[in-house]
């Protein structure tokens, strides 16, 4: 494939290799899901490029690709925040404060539900069931890392302690 | 990392009942999670097995079990589906055609999503090996030389914690080619899903697994003669799976006695909302909800029961006074007109305003909706307008009778379940709180919010 | 096994394995749906074909439930009926209901059905949703607030035209049918889109806000574009067609017709459509309009004349394959009336030493089921485009081009090579076959093995056929036939090449072929329905018509020849005419006109009638359509496909086709050659005049010289330079340069204007200044 900037790393390249092991031969795209998830961790967001390159390394047409990323919505089809925090607001947690949670949120960024502060380091969405209700309010940052139990008045602290360990 | 653990923390008290035991008499954690009882990390591998983990499947191994003998065992456990549908699983296992030159799949489905449902992700992150010997002794049964276990995408440490404990399964020659010299080879990987709800039903689930969009396939022809990738394959829960290695270790009888009967062994109840400790609770199918309440603290600060969604965000919501007389299994909580669903009880105080609850819940189907098939595409959002019209009081009187068409509209007339489980809450909650909504369309206000005015 | 069940209270017998859909439409009863189209894969998502079937707790979808014995079905009871019009009731609440200025209004399936099934007042009183529209290219409208989501254009792409360009993102209401990105869509069979689509979201551009349903007329009509003999529906406003759409033939096109059998029409009043005869004196450089009785005077004098001066074998006759059956009898006659055998309708060829294959040997039957498929030099999705889809219908194909293999149909069994390699490569398969492996070309090997011992058809696409190498190509595939009992046949025919060798269009003892005549030196030409483009030694035809004295054109349009002819007759285009079509099969397909021709245009039949009688030939005294026929019909005319029908049937084997044959064989350092692929919307007059074609993707790449992306970077070049080509004959043309990685190395695919060779030709990038000045 030709170098453009859609091209992804080769040790982005060598963990998507891996996926496709996992599934029979001929079913490359079985592994879809995972390297346009690696694909959008290398680059931050899935651009359209980026879907078509996935999309031809599997060797699937590019619009069957399109479907899967517009379907799955930890998919990030527009660029987000350096952490993006997504909140469940569904019953179990909005039982347990996750609307003053996300009010909080909100407050403390400047921003809604789908934006990106000014300055690029923070986005906000809103999530459905996350399947960890008893640690409800529940968060999400950058898809990866689950805090349980975030209630309105941890939202200061919660953020400061994020900005100071990246995200972690 | 080290190698002797994977450095998750365990809530305090979840795994240590004695307290609660010793106030109700219940017996709780005999089945998945009766090995944390001995305090250690089973995410490792090692500990599992000193707690008699893989001695099942060693055995099973060893001795060539037939397996159709094994089969007849899962039967006679009275096991079923702890996914929520409750299909008894060795009946599913046997639609699996045997001798047929043709690879069978086995897939676990991790896709935990319903609101109110966490106890596979505590299975996994707490018992990883239980559920990966319950999945090898089912290929085993049924000839499956490759297994996926499709992850929720939300949970991504527990996905990465199951990579490496398949990983150490496979060091440790539990998975692959030839287990323990046995002949038998199988495979077993995970998948994870990435933020569709819809995926937690078994043919989008296989759809996805396949790489594309998670839209449910009709039915028939069904999963055990067309699954994944055309081929014929079993799919259960992964709670179900977990139960296997103590059925095959401690007998079916010990499983089927557990509970009551056609509703036998242990359930692990996913208590959350307004209660002193919301958690996970592996009790015996039956035990009485008043009990499972008080195993969980009873209600927070005190506070007094409104209503309780029994089995998760799908089933029908029921009044204080019903469910505090009524025992957690399939038979019980369908005598008092709801389901035991994944056993994720959702428990909610007089604080909670109902119309507010149900325009949550509307939006939730309406924005985890396929998109497939036209009743779900369309009814759910309009669904979920009217809801919304109503909670900002701009309800109008037709509203509800309006709400309860269009929901037995969808019912019944969509390819997979999310259509009536959009369709249940809306119907359940005008039955039971009809007045609640009806103060909101009259007057355009919550009467909650004058009380505590 | 046939099973028994009860529809509506009436005993129905159906085949196990059938749907509910299908039982019911065999016994009789409709019932009404969206999604479900008989040729495409079932969705089951509209839920408009719910009905009641006793047993079942909930109303089961018909399309996708298949029958068993002692069903009882209703679908009209009020279960049934409730259902079906909750379903409407969500169909319509998002709908935009703006019929009065929709163009499927009057066709529409959704309107249809929402009269019978909707209720007439709306219980919706929240916000409608709105889609934006998508860009699609040419032909292809949309609508996209009113999309229900059948999915039925997905499934269209992706199992039909084989590349799915459409597909169905997000999720919930907020899914929508779009192309990724910004993607038109190019298949040659997009068209077919608009008629699957059940409401007004995908509609003909070309045709759009032009009439209404009720407004139109409905002709059957056959394509004159290639030989497959599809079959239309030609919808006219008085006498103007307005649109094309397929008529069913199961046999042949099935309910499908290629996108230019559907927008070809648009040629139909191009601005050098003929309307009037034309003249050009002696002393005058430019046509100028005649009288017909002048024009036709003119000829006969001319023609008479001539023949006296240097004798009637310096004139030559040259026909299109897609002229009609009766109007190729008709010019054979009037030819070798004055005493010519000089005519021919084989325009792509360049040797004709090997003999001739006519047709496809086999039926569109017998391909369907065939054991093997050996192509050879074709590309169906530009030549044939519903063999295209035949093809990527059954596995058993193998292919052997300079083009790619998806424009094959044959991926996984294909051979790349350039078309000087061909006969060798064809040779070791044929070795291969006869020794059961043992070839030492690995591909041939593999290639020769799944040949052997099955029942084959080798067809010969316009690469081929076009190619110097045709005679080595037809000795080889000879010996095949005699081998294995292989069937051969040539794909490139044109609409009416079985028609045309009937009639005897070609040359007999003394004659001279198309080859021939271009070499000569003849002194006039008569041209039927035919231009240079239509030929595949353009230039040489140039070269020759410019020598001549005396050039005639009798067509639909003036443009190609405006600058040779001496007379031009303005003839009626396919749509305007009688006539017959023998297509690739052998089927002979009679149609009406469906259109008038223009202004004083005249069908053809009735030019060449008066011609003859003009020249005093005898037979030309009858007046109607229905008397040419009896005067070359015989016993046998419509008889058979050809010489290779009659099959070997030999014993079947275990077909494997798991193994991929793709393989680029190096490239030969002697210069480009010729792929002599015809550009799909370069494939006669009307193609190339129809303004909606030439602005699609494969219309816009037509006027390209097209490369290998190596072989461009070899000569420094890339995507928009241009190029000058030459020959070693002294011919040259320039072009913009496209990266083709589809094609073989050392191939050049474009338009060869200037070149005379077909080989060995040379490529240069030329500089800036230069290109911009030319």
């Amino acid at each position: 494939m030709p170098e453009t900037p859609a091209h992804l790393s080769a040790e982005s390249l060598a963990a998507i290799d891996r996926e496709i092991a996992k599934y029979p031969k001929g079913k490359k795209a079985s592994a879809v899901m995972s390297a346009l998830r690696i694909a959008q961790k290398e680059k931050g967001w899935l651009a359209a490029e980026t879907i078509a390159f996935v999309a031809e390394y599997l060797q699937i047409p590019a619009i069957r690709a399109m479907e899967v990323a517009t379907f799955y919505n930890m998919y990030d089809l527009k660029p987000v925040g350096k952490r993006k925090l997504c909140l469940c607001t569904n019953i179990p947690c909005a039982l347990m404060g996750a609307e003053e949670t996300a009010a909080a949120l909100q407050k403390n960024l400047g921003i809604k539900w789908g934006e990106t502060t000014p300055d690029g380091e923070w986005t906000l969405k809103e999530g459905e069931c996350f399947g960890a209700c008893a640690g409800a309010p529940v968060v999400i940052v950058n898809n990866e890392k689950m805090h349980e139990n975030i209630t309105a008045e941890k939202i200061p602290a919660f953020l400061q302690s994020l900005k100071a360990n990246n995200g972690e | 990392m080290t190698r002797d653990g994977y450095g998750l923390e365990y809530r305090a008290g979840e795994n240590d009942k004695s307290e609660t035991k010793a106030k109700t008499g219940a017996m709780a954690d005999e089945v998945i999670f009766a090995p944390l009882k001995s305090g250690r990390d089973l995410t490792v591998l090692e500990n599992y097995r000193q707690t008699g983990g893989y001695s099942a499947l060693e055995k099973i191994l060893r001795e060539q079990t037939p397996p159709g003998e094994l089969l007849a065992a899962v039967k006679e456990s009275g096991l079923r589906g702890r996914g929520g549908a409750g299909f008894p699983t060795g009946l599913k296992w046997t639609f699996i055609p045997r001798g047929l030159p043709t690879e069978v799949y086995l897939v676990c489905n991790s896709d935990e999503g319903e609101p109110g449902t966490f106890k596979d992700r505590d299975i996994m992150r707490k018992n990883p090996h239980q559920l990966i010997e319950g999945m090898i002794i089912a290929a085993y049964i049924m000839g499956a030389n490759a297994g996926y276990n499709y992850i929720h995408g939300e949970i991504w440490e527990v996905y990465e914690l199951m990579e490496r404990a398949v990983a150490d399964a496979e060091a440790a020659g539990y998975l692959g080619e030839d287990i323990l010299g046995s002949g038998f080879s199988f495979r077993l990987h995970n998948h994870h899903g990435y933020g569709a709800y819809i995926c937690g039903e078994e043919t989008a689930l296989l759809e996805s697994l396949e790489g594309k969009k998670g839209q449910p396939r009709f039915k028939p022809p069904f999963p055990a003669s067309y699954g994944l990738y055309g081929k014929p394959t079993t799919i259960n829960n992964a709670e179900t799976f977990a139960c296997v290695p103590f059925i095959m270790r401690e007998g079916a009888e010990a499983f089927a006695e557990m509970g009551k009967p056609n509703n036998g062994g242990s359930k692990i109840f996913s208590v959350s909302g307004h209660v002193e400790k919301p958690g996970n609770y592996e009790v015996p199918l039956g035990t009485p909800f008043a009990e499972l309440l008080q195993m969980a603290g009873g209600m927070r600060n005190g506070a007094k029961l409104k209503a309780v969604i029994p089995g998760g965000s799908s089933v029908p919501v029921l009044p204080a006074e019903v469910i505090m007389q009524t025992d957690m299994d399939y038979d019980s909580l369908a005598k008092a007109g709801s389901m035991l669903g994944a056993g994720s009880v959702i428990v909610m105080d007089e604080s909670v305003c109902m119309v507010r609850a149900l325009m949550r819940l509307s939006y939730f189907y309406y924005e985890e909706s396929c998109g497939q098939c036209t009743p779900c595409r369309e009814g759910t959002g309009w669904l979920h307008k009217i809801v919304r019209r109503i909670e900002k009081g701009e309800g109008r009187e037709e509203d509800l009778d309006l709400l309860v068409s269009v929901s037995n509209r969808i019912d019944g007339r969509t390819i997979c379940a999310l259509g009536a489980a959009a369709a249940t809450p809306v119907r359940s909650f005008i039955k039971h709180f009809r007045g609640e909504f009806e103060h909101h369309i009259r007057k355009g206000e919550c009467p909650l919010d004058k009380k505590a005015a | 096994m046939e099973i028994s069940l009860e529809i509506n209270g009436k005993t129905a017998r159906a085949r196990e394995g059938r749907t509910i859909m299908e039982a019911a439409a065999a016994a009789g009863v409709h019932i009404p749906h969206f999604c479900w189209h008989k040729k495409l894969s079932i969705a089951a998502n509209c839920r408009m074909c719910l009905v009641e079937v006793a047993k079942s707790p909930k109303p089961l979808p018909a399309c996708a439930t298949p029958v068993v014995d002692g069903m009882v079905v209703r679908t009209d009871s009020p279960a049934a009926k409730k259902a079906q019009q909750g379903v409407m009731e969500f169909l319509l609440i998002n709908h935009p209901l703006d019929c009065p200025i929709c163009d499927q209004g009057g066709e529409c399936e959704l309107q249809d059905l929402a009269v019978g099934y909707g209720i007439s007042r709306s219980r919706y009183a929240e916000e409608k949703r709105v889609v934006f529209e998508k860009q699609l290219g040419p032909l292809i409208s949309t609508d996209m607030t009113r999309c229900i989501h059948c999915t039925r254009c997905v499934r269209f792409g992706r199992e039909v035209a084989g590349v799915m360009e459409l597909g169905l993102t997000g999720r919930g209401e907020h899914a929508e049918i779009m192309p990724f990105v910004e993607n038109t869509v190019d298949s040659e069979l997009s068209g077919n889109m608009i008629d699957v689509c059940p409401v007004g979201a995908l509609t003909s551009k070309p045709f759009r806000f032009s009439a209404r349903p009720w407004e139109l007329q409905t002709k059957p009509g056959i394509s004159a574009h290639d030989s497959w003999g599809s079959n239309l529906e030609l919808h006219c406003k008085g006498p103007t067609v307005m649109r094309v759409v397929p008529r069913e033939n199961e046999e042949i096109n099935e309910c499908w017709i290629s996108d230019r059998d559907r927008f070809s029409y648009l040629a139909l009043d191009a601005p050098d459509r003929g309307k009037s005869p034309m003249r050009r004196e002696e002393s005058s450089h430019r046509l100028s309009e005649s009288p017909w009785a002048t024009a036709l005077d003119s000829f006969a004098e001319t023609i008479r004349a001539l023949s006296g001066k240097y004798g009637a074998d310096k004139i030559g006759f040259l026909a299109s394959p897609n002229a009609t059956t009766e109007e190729l009898f008709l010019l054979q006659k009037i030819a070798r009336g004055v005493g010519c055998e000089n005519i021919d309708h084989r325009l792509r060829r360049r040797d004709f030493s090997g003999g001739e294959i006519n047709g496809y040997g086999i039926t569109v039957e017998q391909m369907r089921r065939r054991e093997h498929l050996l192509l050879v030099g074709a590309q169906p999705s530009a030549e044939l485009p519903l063999l295209a889809h035949l093809l990527r219908r059954r596995p058993r194909r193998l292919a052997l081009s300079s083009v790619g293999a998806a424009e094959c149909g044959a991926a996984g069994n294909h051979i790349l090579a350039r078309p000087s390699q061909w006969s060798g490569i064809l040779e070791s398969v044929l070795r291969a076959a006869q020794s059961g492996g043992g070839e030492k070309n690995e591909t041939a090997a593999a290639a020769g093995k799944k040949l052997a011992g099955k029942e084959t058809s080798i067809l010969f696409g316009g690469g081929a056929v076009q190619s110097p190498h045709y005679p080595a190509l037809l000795e080889i595939a000879r010996a095949m036939s005699r081998e294995f009992g292989a069937t051969l046949g040539v794909l490139c025919g044109g609409a009416n090449g079985g028609g045309a060798a009937k009639t005897g269009a070609m040359p007999r003892a003394g004659g001279m072929n198309t080859a021939e005549m271009l070499r000569g030196g003849l002194r006039a030409f008569v041209l039927f329905q035919c231009e240079p483009e239509d030929f595949a030694e353009r230039a040489l035809l140039s070269r020759a018509l410019g020598e001549a004295e005396y050039v005639a054109a009798i067509g639909a349009h003036s443009g190609g020849l405006r600058d040779c002819a001496r007379l031009f007759l303005p003839a009626a285009a396919a749509a305007e005419t009688e006539g017959t079509f023998i297509n690739g099969e052998g089927r002979a397909q009679t149609f009406a006109a469906a259109a008038r021709p223009p202004g004083l245009a005249r069908e053809g039949w009735k030019i060449l009638r008066v011609l003859g009688e003009k020249l005093g030939l005898d037979g030309f005294d009858f007046s109607t359509f229905a008397e040419i026929r009896p005067q070359f019909v015989g016993e046998d005319f419509y008889n058979g496909g050809g010489d290779g029908a009659a099959a070997v049937s030999k014993k079947k084997n275990g077909a494997d086709d798991s193994g991929g044959l793709e393989l680029d064989f190096a490239p030969a350092n002697n210069g480009l050659e010729l792929a002599f692929a015809p550009a799909i919307y370069d494939a006669d007059m009307l193609t190339r005049r129809s303004p909606a074609l030439q602005k699609t993707a494969s219309g816009k790449n037509a006027a390209l010289a097209q490369m290998h992306p190596e072989d461009l970077r070899a000569l420094g070049a890339e995507d928009g330079d241009w190029i000058r080509f030459s020959d070693s004959e002294g011919g040259a043309m320039e072009a913009a340069a496209k990266a083709n990685p589809a094609l073989a190395r050392g191939v050049l695919l474009a338009r060869c204007g200037g070149l005379f060779g077909a080989e060995n030709i040379t490529a240069e990038k030329m500089q800036m200044d230069k290109a911009a000045s030319g």
